[in-house]
């Protein structure tokens, strides 16, 4: 297998940070569907769920458990990591949800977008992404964060337009405080991400590790906020015939999420969040095309949903077209040598593993008859939930849905060999 | 009944050959920078969780 130069690796973690925000908005359509009332932190439960046994599926399917174990084993240190990444995205979860409540989604979600920008400081303090201010490509990722949190804001304003004011009057400030924190959290997720990958760790381990801090933190919130074991158990059997769909949206938003992390390995924090960050024109056009949202709207906010679906797609192209410079490269490896030093890792294995190579898959290829049984479960599992599944009062495009479907798929499968191909999903 | 001869008594002392590798590594990561600034922001998240409902 041929090492990946600057340049293929580049474009590689692009099209990963495009296949991401696909199936990322892809993950919104099966959630569109329930609507029974349930507590958003039993919803999240749900989800995390069927993520929780996707996360754990796919890294044995595609590399194996003793890969995955090797890997982890390889470098201990990061376990603490992948928990606290997971648990801060289940706590970004839950605020949002409050920010929903108090501010209404039409506000929240341009706000706790903003955690592209917190991403970029993170990347450029902690790991020398984008070093020197005035070099194009800084000034590209730049700029196209900033067209990119424009055109959301439009798109999202626009939709509100149409949606019933959701806020709860005298809560502003909370819901506010609520949306900028889960910014927060969100962005700094990928501190832990980008500190695997310059580590040498694989995508596909970090994520089994990452899904007990997201599935232990969702639980205890669900108890906390959601009225005790008991009440989160009687929520969860009687939502019983939507539990299917919360599962799919998981196995969707996995997919996603695993290319949201070769992106942060490929492109870095600065570069990848916001290219991921375009999950909400894929979930748009899921809600406009398939659900029929947003039917009758007015001229001006039809203008302001093509507008905002531009200016978030000249965004994502002018990062796609920033690739990193010389001295950025440089700063790239210094990062590894401080990783390295620091945890006494093999930086000859860590520099082949950011090159797209794979050097523990020389001695750690065995495949176990308990990998099959784990998707066999998962499988299992996902049938019986869907035999619970009731025809829904909910009219679809049966068409744009196949349409949809085809481009998502086709996304995946393209994105999916050439990390197949260039680095057999190092 | 497993005997212990003076080779597996050196084996079980192997640990203690380890250990301050693994000393070193638990310095490493507490006073790692990465860990704290995300231990913080949690932190900041819970407290938020905390008092927002």
């Amino acid at each position: 297998m041929t090492p990946l130069t600057n340049q293929s690796r580049h474009w590689l973690g692009v099209a990963c940070g495009v296949a991401a925000g696909a199936w990322l908005g892809a993950a919104e359509a099966p959630m569109k569907l329930v609507t029974t009332g349930m507590s958003p932190f039993v919803v999240s439960l749900g989800m995390v769920s069927g993520v929780f046994l996707a996360r754990f599926t796919l890294p044995a399917l595609l590399k194996g458990t003793d890969y995955v174990i090797a890997d982890v084993r390889e470098r201990p240190h990061l376990i603490v990591w992948a928990i606290v990444a997971g648990m801060l995205w289940a706590v970004a979860n839950a605020l949002t949800a409050f920010a929903i409540r108090d501010v209404g989604l039409s506000v929240a979600f341009p706000l706790w977008n903003l955690n592209s920008l917190v991403g970029l400081f993170w990347g450029w303090l902690l790991f020398g992404e984008l070093p020197v201010a005035r070099e194009r490509s800084t000034v590209r990722v730049v700029g196209g964060v900033v067209v990119l949190l424009t055109g959301a804001c439009l798109i999202t304003w626009a939709s509100a337009q149409l949606a019933p004011s959701s806020s709860t009057p005298g809560r502003a400030g909370a819901g506010i405080l609520a949306a900028l924190g889960a910014a927060l959290l969100w962005g700094t997720m990928y501190v832990p991400y980008r500190k695997s990958y310059i580590s040498g760790m694989n995508p596909l381990s970090f994520v089994a590790i990452f899904t007990v801090g997201e599935l232990v933190t969702a639980l205890a919130l669900a108890f906390a906020f959601g009225g005790g074991p008991r009440e989160v158990y009687a929520q969860l059997s009687a939502a019983r015939p939507v539990l299917f769909w919360l599962f799919l949206g998981g196995f969707c938003w996995v997919l996603g999420d695993l290319f949201q992390q070769y992106a942060t390995k490929y492109v870095g924090i600065a570069r990848g969040i916001p290219l991921s960050n375009t999950n909400q024109l894929w979930g748009l056009a899921w809600g406009v095309l398939v659900f029929g949202e947003l039917q009758g709207m007015g001229t001006t906010g039809q203008v302001m949903i093509v507008a905002g679906s531009a200016l978030m797609a000249l965004g994502a192209l002018a990062i796609s077209l920033a690739a990193a410079p010389q001295q950025e490269l440089h700063a790239g490896e210094a990062a590894v040598d401080r990783e390295c030093e620091r945890y006494g890792l093999s930086r000859d294995r860590v520099r082949a593993s950011m090159r797209g190579e794979d050097p523990l898959a020389a001695t750690h290829n065995t495949r176990r008859w308990w990998e099959w049984l784990m998707a066999a479960t998962a499988l299992g599992i996902a049938v019986w939930l869907a035999t619970a599944v009731r025809p829904l009062a909910v009219v679809v495009s049966g068409a744009w849905i196949a349409a949809l479907v085809t481009v998502t798929v086709a996304i995946l499968v393209g994105s999916g060999l050439l990390l197949w191909r260039r680095t057999r999903f190092s | 009944m497993r005997r212990t001869t003076l080779k597996s008594w050196d084996d079980a002392r192997v640990p203690n050959d380890v250990a301050p590798h693994r000393l070193r590594m638990r310095r490493q990561i507490l006073t790692d920078v990465h860990l704290w600034v995300p231990v913080a922001v949690l932190g900041l998240g819970v407290a938020l969780l905390w008092m927002l409902p």
